[in-house]
């Protein structure tokens, strides 16, 4: 019992290591600024949206190592997790089919325009539909966090205890890790495809942004993000799962395929 | 029908630290029973008196460390004096009802922290809680005079209230009164919160009655009901206190979001009425209280005690050969306990912690071993 106990140990911090780790090296997809372009990929929107689907196997092949008496909980957290999963890569995949390209690089270089010589050419401003996208993977990001932090413990009163019964608290820092991976991949891919990434929304001469400045551009906008976020989760109580089935497949899961369809044949045109 | 294997639930009560457990059995989504072992745990609370009213009562270790016990305390002294006939001057009685008053907006703000914990509301839970310790506070200074374990004695009150406490209560209630708008919100508008809450853990006033709930939780069942929190008999007649109406409604009657309205429009009231007793205590002359005579002969009586949670029920004994007068007391919360499966059984699994908290569990850890 006790070999059998330190495998399932061992296999539970390993998977998730290793999955913080994928999501980690995610992010070197991203490029930073124009002289960090980070890797090159003509597909890497695809590969963090691959990451993200991968995420959510971990997170469910994790139950094998944890107390079985929440299996059933953790399946249908699992399931919920999917379904705001699949909204925020709707989301994501309606930019990617409106500037016909899975490229971030590429993403980011249309968004250099400006409307009108004064508008950035952000992605959330480019027309309603991408705008109410943005909406969508905002509001999904702030559910997706409800559900990874389905604790019986709220904060910050008392430090939560571990949602899955594991050997001891290293198990449980290994999990917070993950969780922030995690988060920091969508923080990063919501930035990147509709806030202009490290672009300035402040109109500069020919020359363009510098190294330094792109960077704090970047910082200043993912810091903005999970300030809003954490606001927004604070402010409303947990939905259930009724609710979160509920508003994602009878409103929100059909305007997002009608508004991608839409983009689609827009671009067509 | 599907069948899954139970799903035990941890139920956290507002202190963050009493943990009750439930193994909820389900079947496609719905509840179909809740099995937890408080049955065999729980155990009457017991308070015993010292019949001189200058040494009142030997407090019982384990309970009375935390002011949420206030009510039996007064509970056990009031069936004393109902049943020997004690007279109690004005001012004790003024200061009685100001303190249950302030037990009631701390039971209240207890049970919209156990809410708040429940769906992992944050914003609520953090006023909920900061509500709670201003009254916390206000009645800790109160325990530095004298022991709120030893305030109530048979007759009277053992010691005036501190200086400057009227005032500072006054303050009080103000920071509270501004606070409430968000509850308010909340519950009135159409907030994730009272979508939660409406048309689940739903009684009916059958159920209600066969179940023997009281308190909150009955009248949140009832169509419509005029009551008054504080007993006329109560009052004195310098004080005007309009009733509760129960008038605005949502969802369904008996479910959960009417069961938080009706604490939610109490909490108003008390706020009202304590704001009436500061002004009326200022202008009463001190007399804390009249000493009684409390004949030797046995007694054994049943009485009951209308407050925060409902009825109080305390069995209430003397021997003629002893000085002590011994109360046995249940809070309405047993009766919940023993009508849960009837409560909550075709109910969604997801609700599950929203109907418990609505049903207020929290003075059962008083009952536990």
């Amino acid at each position: 019992m006790k070999f059998n106990v330190n495998r399932e140990y061992l296999s539970f911090n390993l998977l998730y290591s290793l999955m913080s780790l994928i999501n980690i090296c995610a992010l070197i997809l991203f490029p930073i600024s124009r002289q960090y372009p980070g890797v090159q990929s003509d597909y890497s929107c695809l590969i963090v949206i691959v990451c993200l689907l991968l995420n959510l196997i971990v997170y469910t092949a994790g139950v094998n190592y944890s107390d079985k008496n929440i299996t059933s909980i953790v399946l249908r957290n699992s399931r919920l997790i999917f379904t705001v999963l699949i909204v925020i890569i709707i989301a994501s995949l309606s930019v990617c089919g409106s500037l016909h390209s899975f490229s971030i690089s590429s993403i980011i270089q249309i968004q250099r325009d400006r409307f009108w010589h004064t508008l950035p050419a952000w992605n959330i401003l480019r027309n309603p539909l991408l705008f109410l996208n943005a909406i969508l993977f905002f509001v999904y990001t702030v559910l997706l966090l409800q559900l990874l932090n389905q604790t019986d413990r709220p904060v910050p009163f008392k430090i939560p205890h571990p949602p899955l019964k594991t050997a001891g608290t290293f198990s449980f820092r290994v999990l917070e890790l993950w969780k922030f991976s995690f988060l920091a991949l969508i923080t990063f891919l919501y930035i990147f495809l509709f806030w202009g990434a490290y672009l300035s929304p402040i109109v500069f001469g020919v020359s363009g942004i510098g190294n330094i400045t792109a960077i704090a551009w970047l910082l200043i906008k993912i810091c903005t993000f999970l300030i809003l976020i954490r606001l927004v989760y604070r402010s409303i109580p947990h939905l259930i799962e009724e609710q979160i089935l509920h508003l994602t497949y009878t409103f929100i899961f059909p305007i997002q395929i009608i508004s991608l369809v839409l983009g689609l044949i827009l671009l067509r045109n | 029908m599907n069948s899954n294997s139970p799903i035990n639930l941890h139920y956290y009560l507002c202190d963050q630290e009493t943990l009750l457990s439930f193994n909820i059995a389900y079947s496609d989504n719905k509840i179909t029973g809740i099995g937890h072992q408080l049955s065999d745990q729980i155990r009457d609370i017991q308070i015993i008196t010292d019949c001189n009213p200058k040494q009142p009562m030997i407090p019982y270790p384990d309970i009375y460390k935390s002011p949420e016990t206030l009510d039996l305390q007064l509970a056990q002294i009031m069936a004393i004096e109902a049943h020997y006939r004690c007279e109690v001057p004005e001012y004790a009685r003024l200061v009685r009802i100001l303190l249950l008053e302030m037990h009631r907006l701390l039971n209240h703000f207890n049970f919209f922290s156990t809410l708040a914990f429940a769906v992992q509301f944050p914003k609520l839970l953090e006023k909920s809680v900061v509500n709670s310790a201003i009254i916390r506070t206000l009645l800790s200074k109160i325990d530095k005079v004298q022991s709120l374990n030893k305030y109530f004695i048979i007759g009277g009150i053992a010691t005036d209230l501190p200086t400057g406490f009227i005032e500072n209560l006054a303050d009080s209630i103000q920071v509270i009164d501004k606070r409430l708008g968000y509850f308010e919100k909340q519950l009135i508008r159409k907030t994730v919160l009272s979508n939660l809450l409406e048309d689940v853990g739903i009684i009916s006033p059958v159920h209600a009655k066969t179940c023997s709930l009281s308190g909150p939780n009955l009248y949140a069942s009832l169509p419509r009901t005029d009551y008054s929190l504080v007993t006329a008999s109560l009052l004195p007649g310098s004080l005007h206190m309009e009733p509760v109406k129960t008038d605005f409604h949502k969802g369904t009657i008996g479910d959960s979001w009417h069961r938080s309205w009706i604490r939610f429009m109490e909490i108003e009231q008390s706020l009202r009425l304590i704001t009436q007793l500061t002004s009326v205590i200022l202008k009463t002359d001190i007399n804390l209280m009249v000493q009684p005579f409390l004949s030797g002969r046995d007694s054994d009586f049943i009485f009951n005690f209308n407050h925060a949670e409902g009825q109080i029920i305390s069995h209430i004994s003397k021997s003629q050969h002893n000085h002590y007068i011994t109360g046995k007391h249940q809070y309405p919360v047993l009766n919940v306990i023993e009508n849960l499966d009837s409560i909550l059984t075709g109910e969604r699994v997801s609700s599950a912690k929203i109907i418990l908290s609505s049903l207020n569990l929290n003075p059962i850890k008083y009952h536990v071993r």
